[in-house]
Order: C-alpha cells, then structure tokens, then sequence
C-alpha cells in the first residue's frame, strides 16, 4: 500500500555521499597546501637570482595562497551538505512516523465520523468504543486527528525546504567565491599570468615582435585590455596568421585546419574539424582558451568547435580592431561633410549628394556605436563577429550546468550592425524572464540580412547565403552545450523572426542541429520547400511551431514562391508544423484598448506584446497550440 | 636581460619534481569532485546548485593542478637547461686556444 506522504528533499544517502568526498578532498588538498608552502622556501634557496627563478617563484607563491582557499571551500560545502542532510534524515523518520499513525488514525476517525452528529441510545456503545479507541490510539501515536497529521506534514515540508534553500546558498557562496566569468568555470586561471600555461606561445609571439615583452606577465585579463587599449597591436595579432607551430601545439592545430585533408570518401571533413576542436579547446583552461582566442583572433573568432570562451576572446580583439577602422570611416565622412559645407550652397554641390553623405554619415556612426559598446563591454558574449560580412551572434545568459534550454535567434529585415544590440537587449528578455540558470539565448546574424521588404526581402538570396551557415553554427551550439553542461540534456531551439524564418528554413535544408524550430512572423518554410519532407534535419524528431499575429501583412507572401523569389510553404498551414497563438494585442497587459489588427502586424518581438510573452514559453516547450 | 644567475641546478630539478607532483592529487580530486551529481526527484532539491558547485570547482581543481605539472616541469627543465649551459659554455672555453693555435 503506497504511503499517505511522500518524503520531501533529496536522498539522504546521495547526500552523505557527496559531502564524503567532499570533506575527503578538502583533506587530501589541505595536506597538498601544506606540501606546496614547504617547496616554496627550497624553490627560493635553489634560485637565488634569475628572472625565470623569480617567475617561477612568483607563479608557486600565488598558486599556494590560492590552494589554501580550497580545503576551506569545499568544506563549506561539505559541512553545508552534512547539515542538510541531518535534516532529511530527521525528516525521513518524522515522514515514517506520520504515515503509520495516518494508517492507525485515520480508519479511526473515519470510523467516529461515520456515527454522525447524532448518536441514538442504540449506537452510543459502539460510539463510546470507537472513541475511545480513537483516543487510545492518539495517546500511542502521539497524534489526535488526521487534521494534526497534515499539519506535521506541512512543517517537515518547511522545514526541509528551509535547509535545501540554506545548502544551496551555501553552496552558492562557496562556488561564487572562486567562479570566474564564463559558466561553471573558475576564475582562478585567470589569476595567474600566462607565462606559465602558455608560455612557449606567448614567448613566440614576444619574439616575433607581435606582442611586447611585458606581456610574457600578464594576465589573460590584463591582455585583453592592453589590447583595448592598443589597438595596433590588436591589429598585428588579426593580421597574423597562425604558423606551422611546435608539433602538437595548439597553433599547429590551427595551422593544419586551412592544409588540404585526405580522407575517406563520404567523410563529412567539418563534422570531424569540429568535434576535434572543441576537444582540443577543452582539454586547455578557459585562460587558456581565451589567450589562444586573443592570439589568433581572425582564425577562432568564428571557428567551428573553437569553445565560446575562445570565440569571444577572439572577437573582442576583432571588434577593437573594427571600430578602430570604424572610427577612421567616420572622421573621414565628417571631413568630407565639413568640406562641403564649408564650400557653401552653390551649385557645384547638389543637396542630393549632401544628402547621401549624412545618410552614410549616421549609417556609419550607428556602427561605430554598436563597436564603441562592445569594446566597452567586454563581459559581453560574442561567439561570432565578422565587420566585412556584417556577422555577429551574443550570447545573453550563460550555458552552463544548469542550462536546460538554448535558443538561437535570427532576427529579420533590417537588421544590420548598426542596430543588432537592439535586437539583444530584447532577446535577453527571455533569459530574464526564464527561471535563472536554465535558459541562455544566441542573437545570430551570420551576415548581411535585406535592408528592404521590397526587392530585397522577397529575395531567396540571403536566406540561401545564411541557412547553411546556421545549419553549422547550430552543429557548434551543440557540441559546445554538451561541453558546458557535462553530457547535455539541454533543449536546443532555433527561431527566426521574420525573414529570419526563412532563414531557419533554408537552414533546415542543410541539415538544422535542433530539438525545436520555431517560425515567428515568417515569411515562409525556405524557398523551394513545400513540405517538411525537403528538410534534412539531424534530430528527426525535431518540433517544429509557428506564430503569426492576425492580418500581419506578411501573411500576403506565406506561401508564394517562384524561382529565386518566395520563401516556400505557408509555416501556419505546412503539415507538420504546430501554430502557435500569438495574442491579438499589441501591448499586454495593461489591455485597454482593443487590439487593432494592423497594430500587430510589425510584431517585431517586443516586451509587452502578447507573441512576445509566448515566446519564452515556447523557447521552454510550453507554447500553447492553435491546432 | 640579467647578466647574473645563482642557481642550484639539482636542488632545481628536485623542487620541480616535487612540484609537478602535487598536481595529482588536484587532478584527482578535479576527477571525483566534477563527477558529484544526485538525480533531483522533487522540486526540494540541492541537484542543480551542487551541480554547478562542483562544475566551478573541478574547473578550479583541473587549473590547478595543470599549473603544478606546468610549473614543476618548467623549473626542472630549467635547471637541466642551466646545466646544458654550462656544459656548453665550458665546450666553447675548451676550444677557444685551438683557434688562435690554427690562426
């Protein structure tokens, strides 16, 4: 017979088991603190003078102070888990105990319930006695009523759910103390300069007259920013290209990517590249990865399989490099704009040019705007930037061990550097509106998007340019989740807005790595698709869902298609594909007004609007279905 | 560059190797302590907070004990690369009379 009450919390067993290890590991490293501040003196007593004597020196000093922390920190969370654990066992027993007064107290009391509220001379013998038993049997239990049951019920249930919520912040400060910025990834690394990991390269690049010789000192931290700072020198390392290397170094690796290949017929070469460069870029640190991303920013910023700590460090490196560029386009329109006017109206200077000079002008500052952000930002996540091709993608949120889902995004017309941080801070949205942790979004903008609905939208031209690029770029997300969050059990969702839906579709052609693919506002399936069949996706048992807000406009090209013209099948009617509802108002709450239809036609995903409320439940596998 | 060096090469070599052994233990523990996870079964759970605790940690754990075997390895080699110095620097010593012999 099942029991009347569940056990609350986590198993106590599991429990005491990770807090052994724990306490057993926090002593073993205590013991190693202990032996590495006793080298340190003989380090010193053996290399009295020396540069390299007094690096090594320096590098044993800070990695023994940072030992000392680690016993202590995971004590904290051994201890955290012991007492946590008390409390389940206590909770166990008082569970046990409920249930089988429940099994006594309960046929008992329904038993003097069954009497009713009046008891005839007739029946008041047997009422007496199956009070009395009743009472009897609070006395052995300890517990008169069924109604004091549940209440015991409810405090264990507290009072456990108390002390997870204490274990876990407990836990939180201790895994806080010591993480650094990327996900699930300790900040120690980046504490230490990065001589001592990847010194030969770095060395090299001293040598070369890449890199000046105080770098041999830096932190990737402090990298980063010297080349904020220098952007020169940022400019030497995006010029550079990687060299045949030493054997079996990373740069060897890099250089061996752009070598011819012989392999066996029906080898899929960029599967194979990918998963051996997310291996080798795991098996570095994330200092590590980062250094190798600043040091050969052209080849990794967009690397398949590079890990994103790698792709980002890269990318900032490009994007310093950019908007020094940027910046040199501007002053240069500026100056031709003040010449121009400095020659006053006549009619050597048609306003037409002028005109077409401030248009550039303010295109070319909102660029330098988005690059001017992104080099002041730098906590920001850039997996993919190319200024020449206009490709950019940002992670909003982290993936990491709690990650449940991962969206990618590609927004629609008009969308460009200039403007793509827009479409970010709206994406991250989601992130904030997901329980924490379990969500991250990917802005993807593989390259140039159309910059009109007419011709340039209604144009197979981009979508075919960008669907295979996502296809390969949702192969990258993947491997690198799975590597973020241990073996992944992540969702994967890619979305496109507008002609971004068209996009996803061409994408799905070349074969899309997703669990869902949403259509929002989109034009259609992909050119030349007309059902799901077409598509060769790597997950067959891919969901794919569709939201279009009432007489959006777009509604008039869903389906049209002839030759390079057309987006293919209606997402909303395709066979296969589940609609979503959007809502019929544009802003909600507060629901005022009634939703005029041409109001919710842009639909542009905006905070507020019913569609966009849909999305992160979409994103989470909880849309709610039209058919 | 220094132009001075005081280096005992042997005792080097012996704080490098002992260095470079601390990195096991690190990696090990990296090893058991990135494996920690219990399955959540019901919404009261520690599940994904040691998750992340011990995916920071092992994190923390695998640097350091790369940075022992880096920096145990470095300063080894670096004192039987003092040795070959001094080998060779006594090589080209030796030979030094030879020449203004021939010349």
């Amino acid at each position: 017979m099942a029991a009347r009450y569940a056990y609350v919390g986590d198993d106590p067993a599991a429990i005491a088991a990770a807090a052994t290890v724990l306490e057993h590991r926090a002593s073993d490293l205590a013991a190693n603190a202990s032996s590495a501040s006793g080298e340190l003196p003989r380090l010193r007593e053996a290399w009295t003078v020396g540069s390299a004597g007094d690096r090594a020196y320096a590098v044993a000093t800070r990695l023994s102070a940072h030992l000392d922390t680690i016993a202590p920190g995971l004590r904290a969370g051994s201890d955290a888990l012991a007492e946590y654990r008390e409390e389940l066992v206590l909770g166990r027993a008082r569970v046990d105990q409920l249930n089988s007064a429940h099994r006594v107290i309960a046929p008992l009391e329904s038993l003097v319930r069954s009497f009713g509220d009046w008891i005839d001379d007739s029946r008041s013998a047997a009422y007496d006695r199956a009070v009395t038993e009743l009472r009897v049997a609070a006395s052995t239990t300890g517990y008169g009523s069924l109604w004091e049951i549940e209440g015991n019920y409810r405090a264990v249930t507290q009072r456990i759910t108390s002390a997870c919520e204490v274990c876990q912040a407990a836990l939180r400060r201790s895994r806080t103390a010591v993480q650094g910025r990327a996900p699930g990834r300790s900040s120690f690394a980046g504490m230490l300069p990065m001589g001592l990991q990847t010194g030969p390269l770095i060395d090299g690049f001293i040598s070369r007259g890449l890199l000046p010789p105080e770098a041999a000192s830096m932190t990737a931290d402090e990298l980063l920013t010297y080349l904020k700072d220098h952007p020169d020198v940022a400019r030497t390392l995006v010029d550079n290209n990687p060299g045949r290397g030493q054997p079996g170094s990373v740069e060897a690796f890099l250089h061996s990517l752009g070598q011819p290949t012989v392999s066996a017929p029906g080898t899929d070469i960029a599967a194979l590249q990918r998963e051996q460069t997310s291996a080798l870029f795991h098996t570095l640190t994330p200092q590590e990865q980062a250094v190798v991303g600043m040091l050969f920013p052209s080849e990794v910023g967009n690397l398949s399989g590079a890990s994103f700590v790698a792709r980002d460090a890269a990318n900032y490196v490009n994007a310093v490099v950019a908007r020094d560029d940027q910046a040199g386009v501007v002053a240069d329109l500026e100056k031709k704009m003040a010449d121009l006017r400095s020659m006053g109206p006549f009619p050597g200077v048609p306003a037409s040019l002028i005109a077409t000079y401030e248009s550039q002008l303010a295109d070319a500052r909102a660029l330098l705007g988005t690059y001017d952000r992104l080099v002041a930002e730098p906590d920001r996540q850039i997996v993919v930037f190319d200024a020449a091709r206009g490709a950019f993608a940002e992670v909003s949120g982290t993936i990491g061990p709690t990650t449940r889902n991962v969206g990618v995004i590609c927004p629609g017309t008009t969308t460009n550097m200039g403007t793509i941080l827009g479409n970010v801070d709206t994406y991250s949205w989601f992130v904030d509106e997901a329980v924490p942790g379990q969500l991250a979004m990917i802005t993807w903008m593989g390259g140039g998007l159309p910059q009109s609905i007419v011709p340039e939208a209604m144009s197979d031209s981009y979508s075919r340019d960008l669907g295979p690029l996502l296809a390969g770029f949702s192969k990258d997300v993947r491997l690198e989740t799975a590597a973020l969050t241990g073996g992944s059990t992540a969702h994967l969702t890619v979305a496109g807005h507008s002609y971004g839906g068209a996009v996803v579709g061409i994408a799905e052609t070349y074969g899309l790595d997703a669990d869902r693919v949403m259509h929002v506002e989109s034009p259609g399936m992909g050119n030349d698709v007309t059902s799901t069949s077409d598509y060769r996706p790597v997950n067959p048992d891919v969901r794919r869902y569709s939201m279009t807000a009432p007489s959006d406009p777009i509604a008039l090209v869903q389906g049209a298609d002839v030759l390079g013209y057309g987006h293919g099948g209606d997402p909303d009617q395709m066979a296969g594909v589940t609609r979503l509802a959007t809502g019929n108002y544009k802003v909600a709450p507060p629901l005022q007004a009634p939703a005029r239809t041409a109001e919710s036609s842009p639909i542009t995903p905006t905070r507020g609007r019913t569609c966009f409320r849909s999305s992160p439940a979409a994103l989470s596998r909880c849309g709610r279905p039209i058919r | 560059m220094p132009t001075e060096y005081q280096v005992d090469v042997r005792a080097t070599r012996a704080t490098g190797a002992s260095l470079a052994r601390l990195a096991e233990p690190a990696d090990s523990a990296a090893g058991e302590i990135g494996g920690l996870q219990i399955s959540s079964g019901s919404g009261v759970s520690v599940a994904d907070e040691l998750a992340a605790f011990a995916s920071v940690w092992a994190d923390d754990l695998r640097a350091v004990g790369a940075s022992f075997e880096y920096l145990g390895t470095a300063v080894a080699a670096a004192g039987t690369a003092y040795e070959g110095t001094d080998a060779a620097a006594a090589a080209a010593y030796a030979r030094l009379p030879l020449r203004r012999t021939a010349i």
